[in-house]
């Protein structure tokens, strides 16, 4: 056996360790990849775009969790408000238990509001008493006017009302429309009167104040008026004071809560009052018939047809009448009153009657007035101007008028009674006795 | 700003919202009813009450419930027959009113009444349906 010492035994070893090694080191130093290799730009861009969306997801990652962490926080909010309001509404909800107290409290506010109305504002119209009321003025011709259940029914003026003293009869308050002067080119002084076909002139021949201001009393100053509310009773008064001749006189209308009558009383005082002769109540009734005491009726034919033509102005001068009136005197009266309207013609019967009363009867709305005075001389029916006057004497003084009116009337007459009977929702009784009823009930 | 009120202060409060709520319900109410009856008897009502001074206190006690609001709880039933027959008597009803106003302007008044009745029983029966459609 020989001893050989082969020549790779030795090498072997050496290569065989030497390769391990090197395998050792490739493993610790891995070879070069081929991305150690130069790169080319398309590489290079890859790589930044690569490092790019890294970063990108890194912090979309950390707002993700940042996020997180604050949606928690306002979720945590969200509830504390939430039961916060929860809260509020249960102890919103305890608070309207007590709905005893808010009835209670509103309704207090309520009548406190209209205690508060009714006390401190005026209503915008005034409430009339029923059923029957009177609303006097002092204005010219000194007008009132008959309500009744709150509208309109009829009027008693001191323009239609009359009186006689010393033997001349005139108006009791004249009406400062009714007449006018004016002037022409010369200074010549005219009255002017508008009736209703023509506008006349007269030459004025007495004192100015003679002619404008008519009637015992004339100027709206001289009309004071009174009123007086009791329990049940209103009593309204139109006085007249600071006359010439006829110093001062009274008109008053006693009315009664609920009931459809009143009274009218007229006084008055002058130098030598034993004087003093009739006073007429000057009534304006519209479209109304007349029933007397004994049957008769007398219809109301008034008319009034409006003309195809103006107005004329006329003078009337020495028993003569003229329409040539000049330019200046035209312009003067046309200032006082209108020449432009159309004419009428007004027609119309008149009675002068003594009956012992007069229903004024409107077959329209089934209304009667009825009209009584214990002392009456006379009355004037005047359908031409629809002016109804009851004429009083003086004996120390004047009766009273009556007035009543009753709506949905029927009025028959009874022959065997000789009287009407009057039948209605309140009454069904004959004409004297309901009147006597009224007298001794109002004395 | 949120002011802090004591229980007490809150309660009285909350009682006083819903009162001037009611007050004003109740007003306006008899106001438009008050309006109503004018209509038909003016020197009446106008006689006994002055209405602009109404208006007046109707509109302050509106303002009051806009300012100080109360929350109600939302009623969630649907429109029945009842509130068909009430609908339908409140546009008759209409239109008897429009008609008893304006008979005096001849034929037309009947048209314009019926359309008067008709118009409202329609737009209420609008309103009601309209809020369950909401909630749905």
């Amino acid at each position: 056996m020989t001893n050989k010492k082969t020549p790779y035994t030795d090498d072997y070893k050496e290569r065989y360790e030497s390769h391990m090694r090197k395998k050792q080191q490739q493993r610790q130093n891995p070879l070069p990849t081929k991305s150690d290799a130069p790169i080319t730009p398309i590489e290079k861009v890859e790589k930044i775009i690569e490092k790019e969306v890294k970063e990108s997801e890194k912090i979309i990652q950390e707002v993700k969790e940042k996020m997180a962490r604050l949606e928690g926080k306002a979720v945590k909010e969200i509830t504390k408000i939430e039961e916060e309001i929860v809260k509020d509404g249960k102890k919103a909800e305890e608070f309207i238990i007590n709905q005893k107290w808010v009835i209670i409290g509103s309704l207090l506010v309520i009548i406190l509001i209209f205690a508060g109305i009714y006390l401190f504002t005026t209503p915008s119209v005034k409430a009339k008493y029923t059923p029957l009321d009177v609303v006097i003025s002092n204005l010219s011709g000194m007008p009132s006017s008959v309500y009744f259940d709150g509208k309109n029914s009829f009027g008693l003026t001191g323009f239609e009302s009359k009186l006689t003293y010393n033997n001349k009869q005139d108006r009791l308050f004249g009406n400062e429309q009714y007449k006018k002067i004016v002037f022409d080119e010369q200074g010549k002084a005219y009255s002017v009167i508008s009736l209703d076909g023509e506008i006349r002139l007269e030459p004025l021949t007495t004192n100015p104040d003679e002619v404008t201001k008519i009637g015992w009393f004339s100027n709206p100053s001289q009309i004071s008026l009174s009123e007086s509310i009791s329990w049940g009773k209103k009593q309204v008064s139109s006085i007249l004071s600071s006359g010439a001749e006829v110093n001062s006189a009274e008109l008053t209308y006693s009315l009664f809560k609920g009931r459809p009558y009143m009274k009218v009383e007229f006084s008055a005082s002058a130098e030598n009052s034993s004087n003093l002769g009739d006073f007429a109540f000057g009534l304006v009734i519209q479209n109304s018939d007349i029933y007397l005491d004994n049957g008769t009726i007398l219809r109301n034919d008034n008319l009034i047809a409006t003309l195809n033509k103006t107005v004329d102005t006329v003078i009337y001068e020495n028993g003569n009448s003229s329409k040539n009136i000049s330019e200046t005197l035209e312009n003067a009266v046309s200032q006082e009153t209108d020449t432009s309207r159309q004419a009428r013609k007004r027609s119309g019967s008149s009675y002068n009657l003594n009956p012992e009363y007069e229903i004024f009867y409107n077959q329209n709305t089934s209304r009667a007035i009825i009209v009584y005075s214990p002392e009456s001389a006379r009355y004037e029916n005047l359908f031409l101007w629809n002016v109804f006057r009851v004429y009083i004497p003086y004996n120390e003084g004047y009766s009273p008028l009556y007035l009543a009116v009753l709506d949905n009337t029927q009025l028959s007459y009874d022959e065997q009674a000789g009287d009407w009977r009057i039948t209605s929702n309140k009454i069904d009784e004959y004409a004297r006795f309901y009147i006597n009823q009224i007298v001794s009930e109002l004395g | 700003m949120k002011l802090h009120l004591s229980e007490k202060e809150r309660y009285i409060i909350e009682h006083a919202k819903h009162t001037f709520n009611y007050v004003f319900q109740i007003l306006l109410i008899l106001f438009l009813l008050t309006l109503l009856v004018q209509q038909f008897y003016p020197d009446f009502v106008n006689s006994k009450i002055n209405i602009n001074w109404f208006m007046i206190v109707v509109i302050v006690f509106g303002a009051l419930s806009i300012i100080f609001p109360v929350t109600h709880k939302k009623e969630d039933k649907p429109a029945t027959k009842k509130d068909l027959f009430l609908v339908i008597s409140l546009g008759i009803l209409g239109a008897i009113i429009i008609f008893l106003k304006l008979r005096n302007l001849g034929w037309i008044s009947y048209v314009i009444s019926a359309l008067g009745g008709l118009i409202i029983i329609l737009l209420s029966w609008m309103i009601l349906t309209e809020k369950d459609g909401e909630e749905k």
